[in-house]
């Protein structure tokens, strides 16, 4: 009984947490508060970006796929390496984006999204090395913290180096 | 191949790629690749360019 309560309050805060976020995210997209707007050059660079994405985490499962059937024992769980496919998907996505200068919205600054990706990292860091102590090191759950840290420190490896290199290209 | 007939055109006009990137709502990148030739506008985007630039297609746009 009072697990069925649990279940029931759980579904319930769900509900309110989903309502509430698309309420907030209806304001917010109304009010134009952040703007998602890409120029006719950006969009046609993000799909190529998402076609190369979408191709490499293809050829990673493939791969993964004809692995784990060669393979009898898994040396890795089958979550990690979905996540790992997930994350690679991710960073091609957003490293060519990046490089051809379609990422970031028209009016966005790539500033305050390096300040973001740092959080990111060491948050997911900081998440892991906590799960760490006290337990064997290995593949655990939060494996996954460090894929997701290093997508993200990928992204903003890459990040600073085009922005290095637009400003050497404006020095010229 | 660089189009360098916009370059002065917006020149002329003593704007900078971001004031010309404004007046037509795209990013300062798309008018430098279009200046530099790494990418061919449409056919809007080359009619907002000259509405602001006072130029005709002809001008900016023809080989």
């Amino acid at each position: 009984m009072e697990n069925s309560k649990a279940y029931l309050a759980g579904i319930l805060v769900g509900f309110a947490a989903v309502a509430i976020a698309g309420f907030i995210a209806k304001v917010v997209f109304k009010k134009k508060i952040f703007s998602c707007e890409y120029d006719e050059r950006q969009e046609l660079i993000r799909g190529r970006a998402f076609k190369y994405g979408f191709l490499a985490m293809m050829v990673y499962f493939a791969v993964f796929g004809i692995g784990s059937g060669i393979l009898d024992h898994e040396l890795v769980p089958t979550r990690i390496l979905c996540v790992i496919g997930i994350g690679i998907g991710l960073t091609v996505f957003a490293v060519y984006a990046i490089w051809h200068d379609a990422y970031y919205a028209l009016k966005e600054k790539p500033t305050a999204y390096i300040v973001l990706f740092l959080a990111v990292i060491v948050l997911n860091v900081f998440a892991a090395v906590r799960f760490w102590v006290g337990h064997e090191p290995g593949v655990s759950p939060v494996s996954m913290n460090l894929i997701f840290a290093a997508v993200f420190l990928v992204i903003l490896i890459v990040q600073l180096m085009k922005m290095a290199k637009d400003k050497k290209e404006e020095g010229m | 191949m660089k189009n360098l007939r916009l370059k002065s055109a917006r020149a002329a006009k003593d704007m900078s790629q971001q004031e010309l990137a404004d007046a037509v709502g795209v990013s300062r990148q798309t008018v430098s690749a279009i200046e530099k030739g790494d990418y061919n506008p449409t056919i809007k985007l080359c009619l907002s360019i000259c509405h602001i630039l006072d130029r005709t297609l002809d001008e900016l746009f023809w080989e």
